[in-house]
């Protein structure tokens, strides 16, 4: 299908965050390294990976609430540690600590996020409280983790922000909470047009609602890309080969570029691959081993994203 | 121990000024502005100041609130602000409660100089709440900056200890009370600009910090 | 509404060619009629709880194939020529599906001269049969007439 080049094109619009070799340490120790991301307007960002690999230090740098010990970070076109109010003011973040006042009631919370914003939209917080069927009358120290989330994605809503910046926002919460809080998430807040980025350790959640996905580990990034652009370009290449192929070119096949990984069963040869699977085959295709079969296959998110995990660790 | 000690030292120097007076006014001022209201009082401001911030740190609202459009400054002399507020206004209560019991037992006191010394107590009182203030911002739990402001205060008022006029100089709490002052016989302007500059110190050096502080 | 949409996050196909195919299939089977108006991306991205950025570039691309056309003001419109432009696609695949078969067969090493052969013989049994059919067609029309006379 001819679509398949236009892939991509998207991301060249205005970005709402973008970070340029970010580091930062706690002491000797570091935990974001040299990490550069672009988060497109209009996206909805799933920042994956596993716990304690930097995610949510990554956030604090963009909320001013750490500064970075080098490398830039700009958020909706401000930097984030000269502009911090500009940037707190038009983005809504969630932390992934339960950060509400427990002896406060939702009124309460209203009034205080109205008297510290720049602009307030009562309306707007009172649509999704009873969307979300809050109870206005408990002290929010009485709520579920569920309810909590709930009514702190509520009060982002009040300023009316350009960004959402969710850390680990369905932490806690059972399937049918947190399938509910993304669906929400995305017709309620992505559809008005807001980008979204949000952290989350759970594969399946961030496939399900992202279209854009970075994955963090141990500080670094090792992938950040477009959902669809990145099942358009990686795909498993199955190869039958008529006999037993000498190692020699085996080793040959793994070397080859774009090709991310290889397992070998016998006479066949399964090949992770990353760009032009098609020249990639015919490469393959034209060598002096007959082969009695070529098949591409779509790759399954969940294998990619064990392999690169797997990866990783295999590479220190 | 120490504590204890301490305060028996103080109760006898107390006795000793009462002896010298002998007068009810004495006595009330030994009982409230040079013993008891400092003690209660300085641990009012430490429970308040070392709580500002460590509380928000420690259950995790300080995220909430720093992620809002107001600089760190903002937050930290609101907050500094309510505490002194409320200083004051139990400062003033107490106050007031000497003068009105006072009148009722028949022994009036001076107006002016409970005013006085009530204003001299409440600065006191501001460098016990900065210091909690600023160990607030270092710490990120609340019994840390309680501890540690209260133990810095009471080192500070070993000089006092013992009754030298020199080392009396260099023990801050020896300027929150004055009975001079009290009696009107002399307007305590030293004190008060001393325990002034002290209560601002401790909240200039907490405010670049809380600035600086990574959360 | 969209209820004839079933996009899949899960399936290693990207979402938006998803999108592109299933509604260029309700266009050829007719659910989507010239001049009907397409949800906005908007409701689309709030029914299907997919990101909005991945329905504009379904439409995009569907433009781009001249099946779709967004007015200003008005939304985003099944193009009035959809027939013309429908017909024209299949052309372009029939014509390539032809190309296909022709490079499998001489890649199986079938000669030029023998697809040739099948290619022609195939084309005089269709086009016979359906002179037939035809003929038994009017013939059955004549058989239905006669009664009436």
């Amino acid at each position: 299908m001819e679509a398949v080049n236009q892939t991509g094109a998207a991301s060249k619009a205005s970005a709402a965050i973008e970070l340029h070799n970010l580091e930062v340490k706690y002491g000797e120790r570091s935990a974001v390294n040299d990490l550069s991301l672009t988060v497109p307007a209009g996206a909805i960002f799933g920042f994956l990976g596993p716990n304690g690999a930097g995610k949510t230090t990554t956030i604090k740098t963009m909320l001013g609430l750490r500064k970075p010990d080098g490398g830039s970070v700009c958020v909706l076109g401000y930097d984030a540690v000269m502009q911090s109010l500009e940037v707190r003011a038009r983005v809504g973040y969630m932390s992934e600590v339960n950060s509400l006042y427990d002896f406060l009631t939702i009124p309460q919370h209203c009034a205080f996020c109205r008297s510290v914003s720049r602009q307030w939209d009562q309306e707007m917080v009172d649509r999704y409280v009873s969307l979300f069927g809050l109870p206005t009358n408990r002290k929010v120290g009485k709520f579920s983790k569920g309810m909590k989330s709930q009514l702190a994605l509520s009060l982002l809503m009040g300023s009316n922000p350009d960004l959402l910046i969710l850390d680990e926002p369905t932490a806690g919460l059972d399937p049918v909470a947190r399938h509910q809080f993304l669906n929400h998430l995305v017709a309620e807040i992505a559809a008005q047009g807001k980008t979204i980025f949000f952290s989350s350790h759970i594969l399946s959640e961030v496939e399900a609602v992202a279209d854009w996905v970075g994955i963090i580990r141990d500080g670094k990034l090792i992938v950040c890309d477009e959902l669809d652009h990145l099942k358009q370009t990686q795909k498993v290449l199955k190869l039958t080969y008529v006999e037993l192929p000498p190692a020699a070119e085996v080793t040959m096949l793994r070397s080859l570029p774009g090709v991310m990984s290889l397992e070998q069963e016998g006479r066949s040869v399964r090949l992770l691959t990353h760009g032009d699977v098609e020249s990639l085959s015919q490469t393959i295709q034209a060598r002096s081993h007959a082969l009695r079969n070529v098949d591409i296959v779509d790759l399954d998110l969940e294998d990619l994203f064990l392999k690169y995990m797997k990866e990783e660790s295999n590479g220190r | 121990m120490v504590v204890k000690e301490f305060i028996e030292a103080r109760s006898q120097l107390q006795g000793q000024i009462q002896q010298l007076t002998g007068s009810y006014d004495g006595y009330v001022w030994s009982q409230w502005f040079s013993k008891n209201g400092p003690d209660i009082l300085a641990i009012l401001a430490a429970v308040l100041g070392a709580s500002l911030i460590a509380s928000e740190v420690n259950k995790g609202t300080i995220f909430f609130l720093l992620s809002k459009p107001v600089s760190r400054d903002r937050v930290l002399l609101t907050k500094y602000l309510v505490s002194v507020l409320i200083l004051l206004g139990v400062s003033l209560l107490s106050g007031v409660a000497i003068l009105v019991a006072s009148a009722m037992v028949g022994h009036p006191q001076n107006v002016g100089g409970v005013l006085i010394s009530t204003i001299l107590l409440w600065l006191g009182m501001l460098f016990v709440l900065g210091l909690a203030l600023l160990f607030s911002v270092l710490f990120h739990d609340v019994l840390r900056p309680l501890i540690f402001s209260l133990l810095f205060t009471l080192l500070l008022s070993i000089p006092g200890l013992i009754s030298n006029a020199t080392l009396n100089a260099w023990n801050l709490t020896f300027y929150w009370s004055s009975f001079a002052a009290y009696q009107g016989t002399m307007f305590p302007l030293k004190a008060l600009l001393i325990c002034l500059v002290a209560a601002l110190v401790p909240v200039l050096l907490a405010i670049p910090l809380f600035r600086k502080q990574a959360y | 509404m969209p209820n004839w949409l079933d996009v899949n996050p899960r399936s290693g196909v990207p979402i938006y060619v998803q999108l592109v195919q299933q509604i260029t299939h309700a266009l050829e089977i007719g659910i989507l009629r010239p001049g009907y108006q397409l949800p906005t991306v908007r409701q689309l991205a709030s029914e299907l709880t997919i990101a909005p950025n991945t329905i504009v570039k379904a439409y995009d691309e569907l433009a781009k194939l001249g099946l779709i056309e967004s007015r200003q003001g008005v939304g985003t419109l099944v193009t009035a020529n959809l027939h013309g432009t429908l017909y024209q696609h299949q052309l372009e695949a029939i014509f390539e599906h032809l190309s296909a078969l022709v490079r499998d067969a001489a890649n199986l090493g079938i000669s030029e001269q023998e697809v040739r052969d099948h290619f022609e013989s195939d084309l005089t049994r269709f086009y016979r049969g359906q002179q037939d059919r035809q003929r038994k067609k009017s013939d059955d029309e004549h058989t239905e007439i006669i009664p009436g006379q």
